[in-house]
């Protein structure tokens, strides 16, 4: 026991010492301590540097408004940098580090950046540092500065669990207002949540002797026990960091050291806010210096650790409620000086060790300051949910004003600083009676910073900004708040200027001659004190953070050794074998050309349209005609936007009268469903269209090239396959092992192709059977690079990558619906706009380069030639072809379509090459073998 | 998040909707002549309000579509009202 | 393209479901599932009709989707298509769709770790999105068993989540 920790008192635990390190020594605390209150009673005062002046500093206050010690710590192997000591709670093996400080806070070699202060004001890099090159500085200046180490280890489990409530009342803060409000609320039966950022509940309550007749904690544990009776519920050691809209909540629940906490989404129809006040700094010289403490962080101290601030303390204080704390103080054996910040100019004296206070007229020796300018209700989350704030000339302080729905505020949040109208007045509420806030005992002097004195008063502890910065921004005409705030940083720390706002205002009040209030306020915005950005996404991270969709054959797949990677938000094969991935896909694209290739076409689109309607709706939605379609038919169409733009490229098959399958992209399913369904509801009459999304019900496998006809015909289908009874673009029905199979005889490739669905849980079946057939005509699976080549060389494009945008159906060569359908369509007037008829548009066309030429760079821009170049276009699709033997491509190139045979010039990455202007097919433009007899 | 409620599936989490438009623009009909003017309005031209909005949204997770009275600046949904008249 | 397959687990990994903690998550087989739409369909289904949160108890029952739309599970055999009389449009969904149970003393807080719900906030449509995923979420049998329908490429996903809150559930009882 040291002479800082007292004998008896405090919530601590004395027989539970506890051993822990700070910058290498070893000290004891015991359970219940904090970092904080550990240090102070072992009568460690430096604690870390602050940020940019590398002063030495210890706590100001004993919970979140702290400031200064921010640490590294460690336990059992785990590394936390930003540590709070004021938070952080004691455990046995700790080993906390300052920051910003080396080789420790105490001796830090970087103290003597303070001699440089007047070059390091605020605003600083853009003045000291801005000639030649401010680049230059800013690497060693951000060395210096900083607050905390990031361990390069991830923490294995350090995953947040993220759950959602909801409760009739949301009461936050479990001091005495919080503890009576949530009571009678519960006993008036409705579902009361609590929550309360200390492990241990009741707030100040245990700086008071009393409470309503019992010792605080006997009262606090009456409370606990009234409330759970009641059925309401305790989340202890949980901050709610922020208001959303619509009543939510969000709750941060710690958890072990070095576990990330729970998250929780919290619905609440009623918020009680008893989220309490702090105290408000003083602004005075040297006021940054160790010893110079909160008042009622000293009070704290005390009542929850049985720690003493200081032995020989001065109080500096504008205000009544000083004196109780006053009090307390010294009953517990300090020595108190009390001091006028509002008559007197205070200075401290001491640097490391503080010694003295000078009054102006003065000098105590003392070892401790206590300070207290007012009292400040802490109202974020008042502010997140849109509430407003009146100012209070007697407590010189902002006080909630009007209250946004569904949150009313009590006691010291509310402004209500005595402790008996406080309990009135959370009974009150928490029994939803109507309440005004009852008047407030505090006798308080206005206090005004006092401006140019030669010696530094801060302001903005954690940013190390002081007076002085604030009247250079005055005189910099940095005048309104949100400049103030920006210009100095003050208020942008991790405290986020809990301590530091008010008196910021105050000095830009006083530099302006304006009342405090005039100069306004910035936004609180969550979080209210630092959260992990794991809190935010929790289990929804690695495979977890965006899956992709699995295939049915996925299993096959992987036996083949086949390359899986996300494509359209699927996994697929992009070719099969290990090693190099170049040699598989030209060997798989060529054998699509000579043989024939088996492809998972299973993530196709199956969105059946049904009804009366079906048709008619459809011939609206698509660019080209659907209404003239035949049962049995399959069509190639467009869909656009109203801008005329190319939304999707598929195929429509017309089962019947009533019934088509709009087999749209892969990766626009979910897209074109919800546009079908917008457009059913919105504009036609939804009960004669309906719109089933089916595509995950059917596996796919395709079959493409000259051997593809002997292949399914060794399937047993009992399907005529020869041309003339089964013709390209139509489809047929058939049987495979009692099940139904749809046999679509449509191509991609551009050789003789037959698509066949059939219920996935067969899938597997009917791909073994293909393959199988495969041996037997020398065909075998082909992955989705191969089919790029394949569907390149005939020149069919991919919607997103053959076209942008700006990309319109006639610039793909598609005008005749444009030119000649005469029902309404989708996009129908924006084809005839004036941008839709210019000459210059970007068309699509092929890219052919010189014989022995490498393929031209997907992206490479053609450029015009001469003069000051600029791109005409760029290269949309490149490959080499293997069944042709020489590279294809196609390309988006102004008026492109009318300049087939041009040569341009196309530049990528300092390197320009020649291509000629081609159509955009290079295989098969007859289409012999697409309609193979 | 917000609350927003779907005519028949009641309240829901908002990011299972999405917006689609704001309401009260009719598709004009291209069948007849069109002007650059009306075409572009009913592409591009949004009264985007401070204040009082009505809005078509889509509950994406049933898909339906429906009108939504919402405040722009206090985030408050004030009315909820389906396209068509409940059949059941 | 890259060649990703060592970057995600092989489909099927957490086979028919599993057991952590106070949660069972187990696969069902049911017999058929169809998609029946219609303007009158709600009218016309002749089997008990689920939202939420009543417990279904029947075998062959409707899961309320939309106004207009109801998913049959284990009714009889029927054919795809539109169907004039009845104004219905029926497609077979058996195998888009695949069906876990989920049971056990931490069932609704495996599922109030994927969506915000209340018992006491009652909804025409068992549609959820849980986990970011699409579902159908109902109570059968018991007040704390649960039955999802999710589409078959998400279902590793889907089991994926369960797993992982399934955990959190435990380690939350466990502090």
């Amino acid at each position: 026991m040291t002479s800082f920790r007292m004998p008896t008192g405090g919530l601590i635990d004395r027989t539970q010492p506890i051993s822990f390190t700070f910058d290498g020594t070893a000290y004891q605390g015991f359970a219940g301590d904090t970092l904080a209150s550990a240090l102070l009673a072992n009568g460690v005062r430096v604690m870390g540097r602050s940020f940019k002046y590398h002063r030495p500093r210890s706590v100001w206050g004993a919970w979140v408004d702290e400031p200064n010690a921010i640490m590294t710590v460690s336990l059992d192997g785990r590394d936390l940098p930003n540590c709070l000591a004021t938070t952080t709670p004691l455990e046995d093996g700790m080993q906390a580090r300052s920051v910003n400080a080396w080789p420790s806070a105490q001796f830090d070699i970087k103290g003597g950046l303070d001699l440089f202060h007047r070059w390091l004001a605020a605003g600083f890099y853009y003045k000291t540092f801005i000639w030649p090159d401010w680049h230059l500085f800013e690497p060693s200046i951000r060395r210096m500065a900083g607050l905390g180490a990031v361990s390069h280890d991830v923490l294995d489990g350090y995953m947040s669990d993220q759950i959602h409530d909801r409760c009739d009342v949301l009461v936050v803060g479990g001091g005495p207002a919080g503890l009576v409000a949530a009571v009678a609320a519960a006993q008036s039966g409705q579902q009361v949540v609590l929550v309360d950022d200390h492990p241990t509940l009741g707030g100040s309550g245990y700086q008071y002797d009393r409470i309503e007749d019992m010792d605080p904690q006997g009262w606090v544990a009456a409370q606990v026990q009234a409330l759970t009776a009641a059925g309401g519920r305790l989340l202890r050691g949980t901050t709610a960091f922020g208001v959303y809209d619509h009543g939510l909540v969000g709750l941060a629940e710690a958890g072990p050291f070095g576990t990330a906490p729970r998250l929780w989404r919290m619905r609440a129809d009623r918020i009680i806010l008893a989220s309490g006040a702090l105290d408000r700094q003083i602004t005075f010289a040297n006021n940054d210096r160790p010893g110079v403490m909160s008042l009622f962080g000293a009070a704290e101290y005390l009542a929850r650790y049985g720690v003493m601030a200081g032995r020989d303390i001065a109080v500096l204080s504008n205000h009544s409620f000083a004196d109780r704390v006053t009090q307390r103080l010294t009953d517990a054996g300090a020595r108190i000086v009390p001091v006028d910040p509002v008559t007197d100019t205070p200075r401290v004296i001491g640097v490391k060790t503080l010694k003295a206070i000078d009054t102006g007229t003065r000098t105590h020796p003392v070892d401790t300051v206590l300070v207290s300018g007012g009292v400040t209700p802490l109202v974020h989350l008042w502010r997140h949910a849109g509430g407003k704030l009146d100012w209070c000339d007697q407590r010189q302080a902002f006080v909630p004003g009007a209250a946004p729905k569904g949150m009313v505020a009590v006691g010291a949040a509310n402004g209500t600083f005595d402790l008996e109208p406080a309990l009135e007045e959370a009974r009150g509420v928490g029994a939803a009676e109507t309440t005004t806030r009852p008047s407030c005992s505090i006798k308080l002097t206005r206090l005004v910073p006092k401006l140019g004195t030669t010696a530094r008063q801060w302001i903005d502890l954690q940013h190390d900004v002081t007076l002085k910065d604030i009247e250079m921004a005055a005189r910099e005409n940095y005048v309104s708040v949100e400049h103030l705030k920006r210009y100095t940083t003050l208020g942008m720390a991790s405290d986020q200027g809990k301590t530091s706002n008010m008196a910021g205002l105050a000095a830009m009040a006083a530099v302006q001659d304006v009342a405090l209030p005039e100069v306004g306020t910035t936004t609180f915005r969550p979080p209210f004190v630092p959260i992990p950005l794991e809190t935010y996404h929790g289990r929804i991270s690695g495979e977890l953070r965006n899956p992709v969709k699995r295939l049915p054959l996925e299993a096959r797949h992987r036996a083949a050794d086949a390359a899986l990677c996300e494509y359209g938000g699927w996994l697929r094969p992009g070719w099969y074998g290990s090693g190099d991935p170049k040699q598989h896909i030209q060997a798989e694209a060529k054998m699509a050309r000579e043989t024939a290739g088996i492809l998972d076409g299973s993530p196709l689109g199956k969105i059946e349209v049904m009804g009366p309607d079906a048709e008619a709706f459809l011939n609206f939605v698509y660019y080209n005609t659907i209404r003239t379609m035949k049962p049995g038919q399959i069509r190639y169409g467009f869909m656009l936007t109203e801008g005329g733009i190319v939304y999707d490229d598929g195929v429509v098959s017309r089962v019947g009268q009533n019934r088509f399958i709009v087999s749209c992209s892969s990766s626009h399913v979910d897209g074109v469903r919800a546009h079908l369904e917008a457009w059913r509801q919105d504009g036609n009459d939804p009960d004669r269209i309906f719109v089933h999304d089916l595509t995950q019900h059917w596996a796919t496998v395709t079959v493409t090239g000259p051997k593809a006809r002997d292949l399914v015909g060794a399937l047993g289908l009992e399907v005529d396959l020869s041309a003339a009874a089964f013709p390209h673009m139509t489809f047929r029905e058939a049987r495979f092992h009692g099940h139904t199979v749809r046999i679509a005889r449509v191509s991609f490739s551009g050789d003789l192709c037959y698509e066949m669905s059939i219920r996935a849980s067969q899938a597997e079946r009917l791909w073994d059977a293909v393959v199988a057939a495969g041996q037997a005509v020398g065909a075998a699976p082909i992955g989705i690079e191969a089919m790029s080549i394949l569907r390149a060389e005939k020149g069919y494009i991919i919607i997103g990558k053959d076209t942008d945008g700006e990309t319109m159906p006639h610039d793909l060569g598609v005008s005749a619906p444009r030119d000649r359908k005469t029902a309404a369509y989708i996009g129908d007037r924006s084809l005839q706009s004036e941008t839709a008829q210019e000459a210059c548009r970007k068309t699509l066309v092929g890219l052919a380069v010189a014989e022995g030429d490498a393929p031209l760079v997907t992206g490479a821009h053609a450029i015009t030639t001469g003069g000051s170049p600029r791109s005409v276009g760029y290269v949309t699709s490149s490959y080499f072809s293997p069944f042709l033997g020489h590279p294809v491509a196609m390309g988006l190139i102004e008026g492109g379509a009318a300049r087939i045979g041009e040569t341009i010039e196309v530049w990528h990455d300092g390197e320009r090459r020649t291509a000629t202007l081609c159509a955009p097919c290079f295989y098969d433009p007859d289409g012999g073998r697409l309609h193979a007899g | 998040m917000q609350i927003f409620t779907c005519p028949f599936c009641g309240p829901r989490d908002e990011r299972e909707f999405h917006f689609v438009a704001e309401q009260g623009k009719v598709r004009p009909d291209t069948t007849q002549s069109v002007s650059d003017a009306d075409w572009a309005a009913y592409l591009h031209t949004q009264r985007n309000e401070k204040g009082r909005v009505r809005e078509v949204w889509m509950h994406t997770t049933c898909d339906e579509v429906f009108v939504m009275e919402r405040h722009s600046v206090s985030m408050e949904v004030l009315a909820t009202t389906a396209l068509r008249k409940e059949s059941t | 393209m890259r060649d990703d397959r060592n970057k995600w687990a092989a489909s099927g990994t957490l086979g028919d479901g599993f057991e952590i903690g106070d949660v069972v998550v187990s696969r069902v087989r049911v017999s058929r599932q169809l998609l029946v739409s219609g303007p009158r369909v709600r009218t016309q289904i002749d089997v008990p009709t689920v939202g939420w949160p009543e417990i279904c108890e029947a075998t062959t029952y409707a899961l309320s989707l939309r106004r207009d739309r109801v998913l049959v599970v284990n009714g009889d055999p029927v054919e795809d298509g539109w169907d004039d009389a009845t104004s219905q449009a029926r497609s077979d969904a058996s195998d888009l769709y695949s069906v876990f149970d989920l049971s056990g003393r931490d069932a609704f807080n495996v599922v109030k770790r994927g969506t915000e719900i209340s018992m006491e906030s009652p909804s025409r449509s068992v549609l959820r999105r849980f986990f970011g995923l699409q579902v159908m979420l109902y109570r059968v049998q018991a007040e704390d068993r649960f039955r999802l329908h999710v589409a078959r490429a998400s279902e590793d996903a889907l089991l994926g989540y369960l797993e992982s809150a399934a955990g959190s559930a435990w380690a939350a009882r466990s502090r």
